[in-house]
């Protein structure tokens, strides 16, 4: 119990413990998995957005490329058209023009400019113009003072270069007056350029073409020039006005310019970027278009590209945490299944410990750890039952055997005479004896009697063994010493005739030794034999201690001749006797010490002479003082005598 | 984003209008003196080189000078803005001395009022790949020069090189030079040479031949007027002048007002240019205004330079003589 009472106690209870453990063990092979599940498939589905991302800007500038091949188609056509027919006059030149703007829807207008003097040698400029106008075909010609034609990109460019040219974007004043870009194809006959055909580009319409390309939510396309120009822009402004270079100068993004030099030289890629407009990471797509050489630019915002992975990754956590959950339930279902019995255990167990051997485990089903142990508690509750009742008969048996030792004892005590003063009449002297057996039943036995009115016999006896046996044969010895003893006056004789009374009968071989004297109440002369029985002290009225010369003899029951010897000693007034069993000097200690003649001698030289109860019970306090805690080994008998007359 | 809020002003074109009528209103009370209307030449569309007139416009100076000041930007292709001052269609027009001189020498009676840049900003520029690499081995190339002022400088270079280029006309754009339809392009250190880099090219992709460190150091911008003008009205110009080169001094003072009113113009004219652009420009043009005259002596006329551009320009026969006949210089933007 103090063992366990050291321990520091559990913080939570099984169950909770259990649950909170594969929870986490679980908690946390989950998330591990949950991240290399997460980084693996976002790593593939990022491969995948980005190749998809590419695939759309690849062919949205094919897209781009058809529809500008419409607009590049319509002027290459004219200025071939006009490099094999010249128009006779201005009518025919514009009826040309018409017919093929109506051709090309997706052209806003035409033009035709010739070099000084080649439409007409005597006509310096002439250039016609058609286009759309809400009111529907408009006529013009460029041949102004204030609008330099010759000079202007879309002539100069192609008509340098002797090749097609888009020209840079610009707000046509005086032309088309809007933003626009031109497509010029030159006219070339025998090396000379007679002009060149132009075909515009609405630049609105176009924005709003790149601009309803779907890029996302928050993604978006633009397209740039050569010179990085944009023509189409998230930011209507940018358009015509600003470069890529001039955004990057702006917010002085130097890997803004290098991107830019790789999209106006024709390069396509895929790049990681801050958006210049959110400034929040996405990714570019560029790719050229073919023909006008623009770059088409496709920009996604990263958490858009990664959106898929994202929700992948919020489904799969919700998966993942809905299964902790159900995991959860199960364990903790389990954990109730599994320690609902041990709880029945514990109420067993506390009922068992109130002393209801009844109780038993019931509603334990059998075939697993706990199903055994609870059969192992029944079992040993039975067990125990059974160990209880045999306890409880034994205990009762022995409780009788106790009762009628003690009435054994009783008895016993009964036969000895235990009055004080034993002979009230007779004055001649002091007596009193005493017998504490070591077990209920003592072996040792005294006895006193008036033989005649002048002879008194005193007798101290050791049976052999202990218990009911010694003192049964003690009764029988006693009873054959007394009447031994009325037959013949001399002590000698008369322990002679017990013995031969003892041996035919002892088949249990127990002997007894005797100390057997007969006192002279005229003579004060102790006559007494002592049949392997240990000489009795005398203490002199003068003080001094000694032992009564030794008789030889042996114990009454072993042999018919007991070679005994009879001693006679004188008592003088106040001389004291003490006879005594084995039990007083041979008890030990602790220490294994014997209690000895001498600390009796001792004794014996250094009491008070007073009566003898109260001498017996200062020797015995004094003896138990000696002994101490050790048990009582053999009988103690002792008899006190003191001559007062 | 700074340039993504420029809304062209064309959606609201009342609103400079009311501007006016607004400023008006507040400063010129009911009774008070009628202003004198000046019609104004630009050198070229609406840009960061003219941030001062704008501001002296926009701030109220012109209008503290008693004068009502039109701003008219020059057409890149049209006339030069000298010869206008001739047929009387402005008052007041900007030219490169140069331009002037030879203007002058040909009859034109026009006087110089105040130099603006004192130092050349005229440069020519081929790509490094195309191995035109020094000045020399343009003979024979297409060349893009613009007409009228400009082209005198590079003209005087090409015969003092004794080289023969084939000219060809060059407008506002660098297309044609980008787009090789010319090998070499003329350009300014504060417009075509920023518009080149504002197109991807680096500096180390281009060859630049500075006609100024070729030692044809004229000096450039100046304001001009008939010397009609300055004989009947020295007042009307020197009240010009010096609200212009008060709107200068504020320019360079308040760089992102100047950069604001040129903008302003700038969207106006739906012109192909952004704000980085004409930061740019207005820098250089801080940079090449204040140089050796600071901004005390603004307005004044190296006589140096003067006697370098007339010696040159007479040596290869742009000039019958190296010294303008009468009063070319008036002293028009001295303080009185």
């Amino acid at each position: 119990m103090t063992a366990i009472a050291r321990l520091r106690p559990h913080w939570l209870r099984l169950r909770t413990r259990f649950t909170v453990f594969v929870l986490a063990g679980v908690g946390l092979i989950s998330l591990a998995m949950a991240l290399l599940t997460y980084h693996g498939s976002s790593q593939a589905l990022l491969a995948a957005r980005q190749e998809h991302l590419m695939a759309f800007a690849r062919s949205q500038a094919w897209e781009l490329a058809r529809s500008l091949g419409q607009v590049s188609g319509a002027a290459r056509n004219l200025s071939t058209f006009l490099e094999v027919w010249h128009p006779a006059n201005s009518e025919e030149a514009m009826a040309l023009l018409r017919h093929h703007l109506q051709e090309a829807p997706k052209v806003y207008g035409m033009a035709l400019a010739y070099a000084p003097f080649a439409f007409d040698s005597r006509q310096r400029f002439y250039a016609p113009y058609i286009y759309r106008s809400s009111q529907g075909f408009k006529e013009l010609n460029l041949d102004s003072p204030t609008y330099d034609y010759l000079a202007q990109d879309w002539f100069l460019i192609p008509n340098q270069l002797q090749n097609p040219n888009w020209a840079e974007p610009y707000f046509d004043e005086g032309g088309g007056e809007v933003l626009m870009t031109t497509y010029s194809a030159p006219m070339v006959k025998n090396g000379q350029v007679l002009g060149v055909a132009t075909a515009d580009v609405d630049l609105e319409r176009l924005g709003r073409e790149v601009a309803g390309l779907a890029v996302g939510q928050r993604g978006y396309a633009f397209l740039i020039t050569k010179q990085g120009t944009f023509l189409a822009a998230p930011e209507e402004s940018w358009v015509m006005r600003e470069t890529f270079f001039s955004l990057a100068e702006a917010l002085q993004r130097p890997d803004m310019r290098a991107l830019g030099q790789r999209m106006v030289r024709g390069s396509s890629g895929l790049v990681k970027v801050t958006d210049w407009r959110s400034g929040r990471p996405a990714w570019l797509a560029f790719v050229p278009v073919p023909g006008p050489g623009w770059s088409l630019g496709v920009m996604a915002p990263e958490d858009e590209v990664l959106a898929p992975v994202v929700s992948l990754a919020h489904q799969q956590t919700l998966w993942a945490m809905g299964g902790l959950a159900a995991l959860v339930l199960v364990v903790w279902w389990m954990m109730v299944r599994l320690t609902e019995p041990l709880h029945h255990l514990v109420a067993a167990a506390r009922r068992l410990a109130g002393g209801d051997l009844s109780t038993h485990v019931e509603d334990v089903r059998p075939g697993d750890e706990v199903g055994d142990l609870a059969q192992s508690f029944n079992l040993m509750v039975d067990d125990l039952k059974r160990y209880v009742q045999e306890l409880t008969f034994t205990t009762k048996a022995k409780e009788r055997i106790e009762s009628e030792l003690d009435l054994a004892r009783q008895i016993q005590q009964s036969v000895l005479p235990r009055t004080y003063p034993p002979f009230p009449d007779r004055s001649e002297f002091d007596l009193f004896a005493q017998s504490l057996p070591a077990r209920e039943v003592g072996g040792d036995f005294y006895d006193f009697f008036f033989i005649d009115p002048d002879h008194l016999g005193l007798v101290m006896a050791d049976v052999s063994g202990k218990g009911v046996p010694a003192a049964l044969f003690m009764t029988v010895a006693r009873t054959l010493i007394k009447t031994a003893a009325q037959h013949h006056p001399e002590p000698l004789k008369a322990i002679n005739e017990v013995n031969a009374q003892i041996i035919p009968d002892n088949e249990m071989c127990m002997f007894v030794t005797v100390f057997y004297g007969v006192y002279g109440i005229k003579t004060g002369q102790l006559r007494y034999v002592s049949a392997g029985h240990p000489s009795p002290l005398l203490r002199r009225a003068g003080g001094q201690v000694e032992q009564l010369p030794r008789a030889q003899g042996l114990a009454l029951g072993i042999m018919d001749d007991l070679r005994l010897e009879m001693g006679r000693i004188n008592l003088e007034v106040g001389d004291t006797l003490l006879v005594f069993t084995d039990g007083l000097d041979e008890a030990i200690n602790q220490d294994n010490q014997m209690f000895g003649l001498g600390r009796v001698g001792q004794w014996l030289a250094q009491a008070l002479p007073n009566d003898a109860p109260q001498m017996l019970d200062d020797l015995i306090a004094n003896w138990r003082g000696f002994t101490g805690p050790v048990e009582q080994f053999d009988d103690l008998t002792l008899l006190l005598f003191r001559r007062r007359q | 984003m700074r340039l993504g809020c420029q809304r062209p002003a064309r959606h609201r074109p009342w609103l400079p209008l009311l501007g006016l009528l607004l400023a008006w209103g507040l400063c010129c009370p009911p009774g008070a003196t009628a202003l004198d209307k000046v019609k104004v030449r630009l050198m070229w569309v609406h840009q960061a080189q003219f941030a001062g007139f704008y501001l002296a416009q926009d701030q109220g100076l012109y209008q503290q000078a008693g004068l009502e000041v039109e701003l008219m930007p020059a057409n890149p292709h049209g006339h030069g803005p000298l010869e206008e001052l001739g047929q009387g269609e402005c008052d007041f027009a900007m030219g490169w001395l140069a331009e002037a001189l030879i203007k002058r020498a040909q009859g034109l009676p026009l006087v110089h009022l105040a130099q603006l840049v004192q130092r050349p900003a005229s440069l020519i520029v081929t790509f490094q790949d195309s191995g035109l690499s020094d000045p020399k081995s343009l003979d024979g190339q297409r060349v893009g020069l613009w007409q009228g002022h400009a082209a005198a400088a590079p003209r005087a270079m090409f015969r003092g090189l004794d080289i023969r280029v084939n000219e060809i006309r060059q407008g506002s754009s660098i297309a044609p030079f980008l787009s090789r339809a010319v090998d070499a392009a003329s350009a300014m250190l504060y417009n075509e040479i920023h518009m080149l880099y504002q197109a991807g090219v680096d500096q180390e992709e281009l060859n630049i031949f500075d006609l100024g460190k070729l030692g044809l150091a004229f000096p450039e911008d100046g304001i001009y007027a008939h010397e009609n003008t300055w004989h009947n009205n020295p007042d009307l110009c020197r009240r010009f002048i010096q609200a212009t080169l008060e709107g200068w001094r504020l320019a360079f003072k308040e760089p992102e007002v100047a950069l604001a009113a040129t903008m302003k113009r700038v969207d106006d004219s739906r012109l192909a240019s952004n704000q980085a652009h004409q930061r740019w420009m207005l820098k250089v043009m801080s940079q090449i205004i204040t140089e050796r005259v600071g901004l005390e002596k603004m307005g004044e006329l190296d006589p140096q330079g003067l006697a370098l551009a007339g010696e040159l320009l007479f040596k290869h026969g742009f000039l019958p003589r190296a010294i303008p006949n009468g009063a070319f210089c008036v002293p028009a933007w001295q303080k009185p």
